[in-house]
């Protein structure tokens, strides 16, 4: 059975970042879960790196204010789609 | 004890001697030896199998307090720094953090991900990662300490090859001796265990031959000693001033009474007796000490040939001829480089807790030129040793010497 994309992610938030399980919800916002900017690329790479593709920019700024959890998962769900 | 005097309240390591102070105890009175054979084969180079002496260590769900990915190196360190502050009972919270600091040592820190990073980009063509410039960077386990025990005083990285991690414990004790800060958090950590580490350690021809078991390849002493075993793991220890001790009713394990350092500006890697001697003498004059107080010496011993003359040289003229009760631990957790200071100090330390001095694993033949009285065969039990001193002598000709004494 495959994990979806959500649990997918909410893994990684909590095996390599250290971040509380009971935090982890669509609307979190991605810095309020103590990612900073650095942190914060480099979970979207290990995100990228679990689904094996790549979000461009025009579909989704990891520098903007604001970015929730549910955004990035929907992102990534859009993408597999399109595959 | 001297009024200004600085005390170890904690400590703690890992190491193939294992990952606790009890599986260390033990592997040192049986003189269990961590090594095993690796083979080693790489495209363009010939195979070659090495001593190697892994630690158990897992950094699985281990993360790092920055949440950046951590080289195995840190995340050993920021593990015997938490074990080592929970050993001495010493209160974070309670702490004033301007007055705490942090003092690291390491070889190569970084270079076990540097290794693999390099090899994701250039053979498996994987992109680099946004963290890799921090996981790598030398002071990555002092900046993780820092930030575990929220250290504001000091976060300093000492890279002085096999002595890092004890001039890191030295330059600590004169930062609290000097009034900079109250207390410390002190050690070192190395991980280098890759197979192109390895072939570089192995194509300077300074590791062991093993001949038919990995476990009696480093033979440090012994007359038909041919190098060493490259070892991983890493140390901590708490130091701080007796006065911080006694405030806030820590129990002393040891006072770090003697600590030199100086340079032989000699050779890159050819070590040199006179700079040793010299050190030594400083450090037991710093301590008040005369040569016939030292109980023990954990001696740099790396079982290379001209590594163990020189010492067995300087050790002699220091001490006198067998003047002084001599091991070395290297052909049990290998050579630990960054972090080889600080865990055979732990060997001392263990020493004046427990009144075992542990033998020297493979010194089977003395070297015949060597005037030691070097501990083979059995561990040796005495009782009231007083003081007891680790010495570490690196490529780069930094030369280190450190006394703990008891309390």
């Amino acid at each position: 059975l495959q994990k979806e994309p959500f649990d997918v992610l909410a893994e990684l938030l909590t095996s390599q970042f250290g971040v509380d399980a009971s935090l982890i919800k669509r609307e979190a916002v991605l810095t309020e879960l103590g990612l900073d900017s650095l942190t914060l690329m480099e979970f979207i790479f290990a995100a990228e790196d679990a689904f094996g593709l790549r979000i461009p920019e025009e579909k989704m700024d990891p520098t903007q204010a604001g970015l929730t959890l549910g955004a990035i998962c929907d992102v990534i769900i859009e993408m597999k789609k399109s595959v | 004890m001297t009024a200004n005097g600085v005390v170890v309240t904690g400590y703690a390591q890992v190491s193939a001697l294992g990952l606790t102070l009890a599986d260390f105890d033990q592997a040192l009175l049986d003189a269990r030896s961590g090594c095993q054979a690796l083979d080693v084969a790489l495209v363009g180079q010939d195979p070659f199998v090495a001593p190697v002496c892994a630690s158990a260590f897992s950094q699985a769900g281990l993360i790092a307090p920055s949440k950046v990915p951590m080289d195995r190196a840190t995340a050993m360190a920021l593990s015997v720094a938490k074990a080592a502050v929970a050993h001495a009972d010493l209160q974070l919270d309670n702490t004033e953090r301007e007055r705490l600091g942090v003092f690291w040592g390491s070889g190569m820190a970084g270079a076990y991900s540097f290794d693999n990073f390099s090899y994701a980009l250039y053979v498996e063509h994987k992109r680099t990662r946004p963290t890799s410039v921090v996981t790598t960077m030398p002071n990555a386990p002092a900046a993780e300490i820092s930030l575990f025990s929220q250290a504001q005083g000091a976060s300093l990285s000492y890279a002085c090859a096999c002595a890092s991690s004890s001039v890191a414990i030295g330059e600590a004790l004169y930062a609290i001796k000097s009034g900079r800060i109250d207390v410390a958090i002190v050690g070192g950590s190395e991980s280098m265990l890759t197979s192109a580490i390895v072939a570089n350690w192995n194509a300077m021809r300074v590791l062991a031959a093993i001949k038919s078991d990995a476990s009696q390849a480093c033979r440090p002493f012994d007359a038909n000693r041919t190098g060493f075993a490259l070892g991983e793991g890493a140390g901590a220890l708490i130091i701080e001033s007796q006065a911080h001790a006694q405030r806030r009713g820590a129990r002393a394990l040891g006072l770090l009474s003697g600590y030199a350092t100086n340079c032989d500006g000699h050779h890159i890697t050819q070590p040199q007796a006179a700079g040793q001697v010299r050190v030594m003498r400083q450090a037991l004059h710093m301590a008040g000490l005369q040569p016939s107080d030292i109980g023990y010496i954990n001696a740099h011993g790396t079982a290379t040939s001209a590594g163990d003359w020189a010492e067995a040289q300087s050790v002699a003229e220091v001490f006198g001829e067998r003047g002084v009760a001599v091991s070395s631990t290297k052909s049990l957790h290998g050579h630990l480089l960054g972090a080889g200071g600080v865990v055979e100090l732990m060997v001392c330390l263990r020493a004046l807790e427990t009144g075992v001095l542990p033998s020297t694993l493979n010194c089977d033949e003395l070297d015949p030129k060597m005037a030691l009285d070097v501990i083979q065969g059995q561990a040796r039990h005495v009782k009231g040793l007083r003081h007891a001193m680790s010495n570490s002598f690196a490529f780069g000709g930094t030369n280190a010497a450190l006394i703990v004494s008891a309390v």
